[in-house]
């Protein structure tokens, strides 16, 4: 069983990482529940077994154990007796006693039979006892050999169910340690492809370039000569490009994510770009592409991978894609390989060794990381000795560490970023970052300038040094003491560089002084004036002003200086700054407007000293930060380093808002299918009147809906008290809305949402277009006539036509949703929305009867039957009936039968059904050609003799021209049975009148009278 | 009356703001347009976007590579466009180098307009551990049409690290449009 089941284990086989094991593993886990289950009740029989044995054990060795009690019991009451009887004899009583007693004991002696028989007798018993005691111990040791053989027994199942709970626990380990597929972790896409990606720094190695001994022309920014020692590194050329590989990491999971042997088994990455090959120097040396596993370790079900690859620079080469694959070796001879992954190259170019923001230490070369300025490091020794210092170091406070004040620029695409110098030497192994310094002399020294420090080569401690006469030799200066005094003023320069390998890739210079006072850079001052004001949200650039009396309150009474002092001791920055998204530091940016400084009018307490502008622009990035900011500008005293901040507040008031259309001519609007009063304008083709007679003109200018034929635009009250001044000029223009909630179709808009389309958007199945302006004009294709005459009738379900009903009725109501969006001011600046419903009317509803036959059926003619009978009334969308007393009405000088230009009348004669053909189902409708073939049904016209009365029927075909009123009155449908005597029976037919807007369809149903016998005619 | 009627107009235009979204502001999201764009889509359509799919893959897998090449569109800042008669080289080159031997269907979903996944593992050859490599297609759904794209860059698709997928709050996409 137990190698069953550790087959079955091992049985499950590998289709895909994502495949759902719960079944199996929910079975292998019944399985073992069985089984355990069942151990359990065999260990429980067992267990009862052995106490069902032990019970009767312990019944047995009772019963010995009562039988040799009574025997020893009754032995010893005999020879209780015979001691009795000795102890009397023993007594030298009256002999006549002992007589008596010893006849008496002969009596008893007699009755117990003679001594030997008493000795026979208790031999007999002793040997009956014997062969008890003999037969009771080979019984327990029976009993004990058959108990010993039960549990033996039972130790035996016992053994083998555990060897069985074992074996099934060795298959799920072997399971969980057997490493079955690997699915790379995509980190992006190319080409479709599943990609990691990767980055190699690309630097340029650098041949140093040395000091010849005594060059000329390079002094401090003291104006003091300086000299650099024959051979001193100053500066550094570029030779050729080198890659430097990043150590990047690739995720794979793991299936299954429990695998235990990542730690045991041997990873390889491996490169698949064959049909590439880099011809080197030598032809026998081709150089490719190369992923090298640094590291692996398990992580939540994955196995993360660190990998370089060599030769970076070789990967994604032209029309081909770079792949890379994981393989572990799980035992000998067994691998696992993963998926393939495209490899994408990201390009990284080193840009700068800088001094970090934190350290506050600065240069004169700018650089664009945000937030960081003019801080990264010269490229000459020679610029690092014409500028003033960078680093200042005190002289007595020990050793100052360099590295921490320092990071790396560099170029991620067009991106310029920065990281540390640990993020940088764990991401790129294989560079190092090294200090040095310059051997040079400044002015009249003689002491190199490089005697007054060391620095360490690796750790980049730089400890002040000076020159101890008596040691003659440097040596640091004292800690908290006076010791060392004369390294103050002294200016060593640093040489940093960045090496890959043995190659130098970066070499950068500053410059520190050794100080006296420890160097504190003291924190900045904040100085907040009064908030302004909030602007209004508007199109033309606004600004806040800060005058010249605010500016003294504030800031000199914060500083303690006069204006004097002040404009002397600081200079403007010139910048504009707010808190970066960590409201943490200031940042320099223009999003919410420029502050300029005006130095030169003081004394004026009505010219601005500060201006604060905001355009359009920052007006929409104020609102997006709820309407208020605060944005400052920056003053910095040289000497000291001092920054004063100041701080302005101020805000944008939310855009105008506008009451729309409160002028409606309530009476040309209705309510809305779904209850919302007034908020649906009804159009429909133009009332016929002598000078109006294009009935397809459907269109309708929506401001027409507004008194004055302009809809209001009125700012809301809440508007009012910041934009009521204000000339805003409100503009509205007009679209269909996104939601179309009309359920008849589904409705489509184009890009622009002045067109509306069923379905797609493409020109056969436009439905309505509008202009900006408001002008709604219904289409004239196939699609926008069919939906109008299938739903765009006005009747309510029971049959009531009110157009001011509210008609909950949706599904017959067609309507298009209209959004109106204001907005103000040249730049259009949107002030919100508004929507309403347009309904598009049907022109025409037609009503159509059924027929039935007045009289019987003529042998010779059959039954005709008048379709102009059939139409029982045409009504337009304004409740004007079309045709009136059997004539085509006439309203206003119009002919209405003419204006709605019905021209024809399709009789689908062809297809026309009878019911009661079929005895077993005579409600079944069936086609007349086909179950009744004998009968005649045709479609034509018919005239009648005037003098002789005889109706005469002509055939005609479909469809018939109707277009003049009157050709209506003799169309008809004639039927004939040839002379087949028949019941009762209906026929069905579809008629459909074409007029200006489509076709209008309907079933007929005629009801045949029952056929008279015409043979005894 | 009249002011009464203005009243209630102007509570109702008021209201009439069209429906609320999820963002902070009341902005269409992410995950507005995903409900909005599952919602429209409809059984018959993802058949036949898995069905066209289904038919570029048998084209790579027996050829001709040109069909199977000419069914992808390039979708770049939300527009699509015909590729190039150099990228369809390049492809056509690509699936020569490493061709599809075989291929199964690892999943699909489905998120919004320009942004649904279906993804195929391809083996690269016939032996029996075959190097496989997976291949995930971008359909794009444009007026009503779809159109085969193939996942790209930082597109986002489900088989991604979630820290890497768009965030449900995010700014909805933008409209893709066809370029004409």
């Amino acid at each position: 069983m137990a190698l069953a089941l550790a087959l079955a284990c091992t049985t499950l086989t590998y289709t895909s990482c994502t495949k759902d094991y719960s079944d199996e593993i929910n079975n292998l886990g019944k399985d073992i529940e069985n089984l355990q289950t069942k151990h359990d009740q065999d260990i429980a029989a067992l267990k009862s077994d052995i106490q069902s044995v032990k019970t009767s054990i312990s019944s047995l060795e009772s019963a010995y154990k009562s039988a040799d009690e009574a025997l020893k019991s009754d032995i010893k009451s005999n020879a209780d007796a015979i001691k009795a009887l000795q102890a009397e004899v023993a007594k030298k009583a009256d002999l006549s006693v002992l007589n008596t007693k010893v006849s008496e004991l002969n009596d008893k002696i007699a009755k117990l039979a003679s001594k030997t028989e008493l000795e026979e007798a208790i031999k007999g018993v002793q040997k009956e006892l014997g062969d008890l005691k003999t037969a009771l111990e080979k019984q327990i040791s029976d009993l004990d050999k058959a108990l010993r053989d039960v549990i033996k027994a039972l130790d035996g199942r016992v053994e083998k169910l555990e060897e069985a709970v074992k074996a099934c626990s060795d298959a799920q380990a072997a399971l969980s340690n057997e490493l079955k597929s690997l699915v790379v972790v995509p980190q992006l896409y190319y080409g479709g492809v599943e990609a990691v990606s990767y980055s190699y720094l690309a630097a340029n190695t650098q041949k140093a370039v040395k000091a010849l001994g005594t060059e000329a022309g390079v002094t401090s920014e003291e104006g003091a000569a300086a000299k650099w020692e024959k051979d001193a590194i100053i500066s550094y050329e570029t030779v050729k490009n080198v890659s430097v590989a990043e150590l990047a990491t690739a995720e794979y999971h793991m299936n299954p994510s429990t695998f235990a042997g990542v730690d045991k088994a041997s990873w390889t990455l491996n490169g698949y770009d064959k049909e590439y090959k880099t011809k080197a120097t030598s032809d026998a040396e081709v150089k490719v592409w190369k992923p090298v596993v640094n590291a692996v370790e398990a992580k939540e079900g994955d196995v993360v991978v660190s990998y370089v690859i060599e030769n970076a620079e070789l990967l994604n080469p032209a029309e081909k894609i770079s792949v890379m694959n994981l393989t572990a070796t799980v035992a000998e001879g067994k691998t696992v390989d993963s998926d393939y992954a495209a490899v994408v190259l990201s390009n990284v170019n080193l840009r700068s060794l800088a001094f970090t923001k934190d350290s506050k230490w600065n240069t004169v070369n700018e650089c664009n990381v945000a937030a960081e300025n003019k801080n990264e490091l010269y490229n000459t020794a020679a610029d690092a000795v014409k500028n003033v210092p960078s680093v200042k170091v005190t002289y007595n406070k020990g050793a100052y560490n360099l590295k921490k004040d320092l990071n790396i620029h560099y170029l991620d695409g067009n991106d310029e970023k920065n990281m540390t110098l640990a993020a940088f030497e764990a991401k790129y192994p294989g560079v190092a970052i090294s200090f040095s310094l310059v051997p040079y002399t400044l002015g009249g020294n003689v002491t190199l300038e490089s005697a007054f420090g060391s620095v360490d080569a690796a750790t980049g401690d730089f400890t002040p040094m000076y020159w101890d006469n008596s040691a003659k030799k440097s040596v640091p200066c004292g800690v908290d003491t006076e010791e060392g005094i004369s390294a103050v003023g002294r200016e060593p320069v640093v040489l940093v560089t960045v090496t890959y390998g043995d190659d130098v890739i970066l070499g950068q210079y500053f410059k520190i002084k050794i100080v006296k006072d420890p160097v504190v850079n003291p924190d900045p001052i904040t100085i907040t004036l009064e908030p302004f004001d909030k602007l209004p949200y508007i199109c033309d650039d606004q600004m806040n002003k800060t005058t010249w009396k605010q500016f003294t309150y504030n800031i000199l009474e914060a500083l303690k200086l006069d204006y004097n002092e002040f404009v002397n001791a600081y200079t403007w920055d010139e910048k504009t700054y707010v808190m970066d998204e960590e409201e943490d530091e200031l940042v320099e940016s223009t999003a919410y407007g420029t502050v300029v400084y005006h130095k030169d009018n003081a004394g004026s307490a009505i010219n601005d000293a500060f201006l604060w502008t905001i355009n359009k622009t920052n007006a929409e990035a104020i609102l997006k930060k709820d309407g208020e900011v605060s944005v400052y500008t920056g003053f910095v005293n040289p000497t000291n380093n001092q920054k004063v901040y100041v701080e302005f507040v101020g805000g944008v008031h939310p855009a105008a808002a506008f009451d729309f259309g409160a002028n409606k001519i309530n009476n040309e609007w209705f309510d809305d299918v779904n209850a919302e009063a007034l908020n649906t304008a009804r159009i429909n083709v133009l009332v016929p009147n002598a000078t109006t007679d294009d009935v397809t003109n459907f269109t309708r200018d929506l401001t027409h809906f507004f008194v004055g034929y302009k809809p209001s635009c009125e700012l809301t009250e809440g508007s009012k008290a910041v934009y009521g001044e204000l000339a805003l000029n409100p503009n509205s223009t007009f679209a269909f809305a996104d939601a179309q909630p009309c359920k008849l179709a589904k409705f489509v808009l184009s890009t622009d949402k002045l067109s509306l389309y069923k379905d797609k958007v493409d020109a056969d199945s436009l439905v309505a277009t509008i202009t900006p302006a408001g002008v709604v004009t219904y289409a004239t294709t196939d699609v926008a006539k069919e939906l109008l005459n299938m739903y765009g009738l006005y009747v309510s379900k029971d049959g009531v036509t009110d157009y001011n009903q509210v008609n909950k009725v949706q599904e017959q109501i067609l309507f298009a949703n209209v959004q109106v969006t204001t907005t103000y001011g040249e730049c259009k600046i949107p002030a919100g929305t508004s929507n309403f419903h347009v309904r598009f009317v049907r022109p025409l509803t037609i009503d159509f009867a059924d027929l039935a036959t007045d009289s019987e059926e003529s042998a010779v003619t059959g039954y005709n039957i008048y379709l102009k009978d059939a139409i029982s009334g045409i009504v337009d969308w304004n409740k004007q009936a079309v045709i009136n007393d059997g004539e085509a009405n006439v309203i206003n000088g119009v002919n209405m039968y003419k204006y709605y230009q019905i021209s024809e009348l399709n009789v689908d004669i062809d297809n026309a059904e009878r019911d009661n053909w079929d005895t077993k189902d005579p409600a079944k409708w069936g086609k007349i050609s086909d179950v009744t073939p004998k009968a005649q049904i045709a479609l034509g016209t018919v005239t009648v003799n005037e003098t002789t009365g005889v109706v005469t029927f002509t055939e005609a075909n479909s469809p018939i021209d109707i277009s003049d009123f009157a050709s209506l009155q003799n169309v008809v449908i004639n039927y004939k049975n040839d002379r087949a005597v028949v019941d009762s029976f209906k026929v069905k037919v579809q008629l459909t009148i074409e007029y200006a807007w489509g076709s209008y369809p309907a079933d007929v149903i005629i009801t045949i009278k029952p056929t008279k016998d015409t043979s005894a005619n | 009356m009249k002011k009464f009627l203005t009243l209630i107009f102007t509570i109702c235009l008021l209201c009439s703001c069209g429906p609320r979204y999820s963002g902070a502001n009341g902005e269409k999201t992410q995950k507005d347009a995903e409900k909005e764009f599952l919602g429209s889509l409809t059984d018959e359509s993802k058949r036949e976007v898995l069905q066209m799919a289904e038919y570029f893959m048998e084209k790579l897998k027996n050829g001709p590579l040109e069909d199977a090449v000419n069914m992808i569109y390039v979708l770049h800042d939300n527009v699509i466009y015909q590729k190039s008669e150099e990228y369809k080289h390049e492809l056509i080159l690509r699936f020569s180098v490493m061709p599809v031997i075989d291929y199964s269907l690892d999943y699909f979903n489905f998120s919004t307009q320009g942004n649904n996944d279906i993804c195929y593992t391809t083996k690269m050859s016939n032996e029996e551990n075959a190097p496989t490599i997976k291949l995930t297609l971008n359909p794009v759904l444009v007026d009503g049409k779809w159109y085969l794209t193939f996942k790209d860059g930082t597109q986002s698709s489900k088989a991604l690290p979630e820290d890497k997928q768009i965030h449900e709050l995010a700014p909805a996409p933008t409209e893709i449009t066809l370029n004409k």
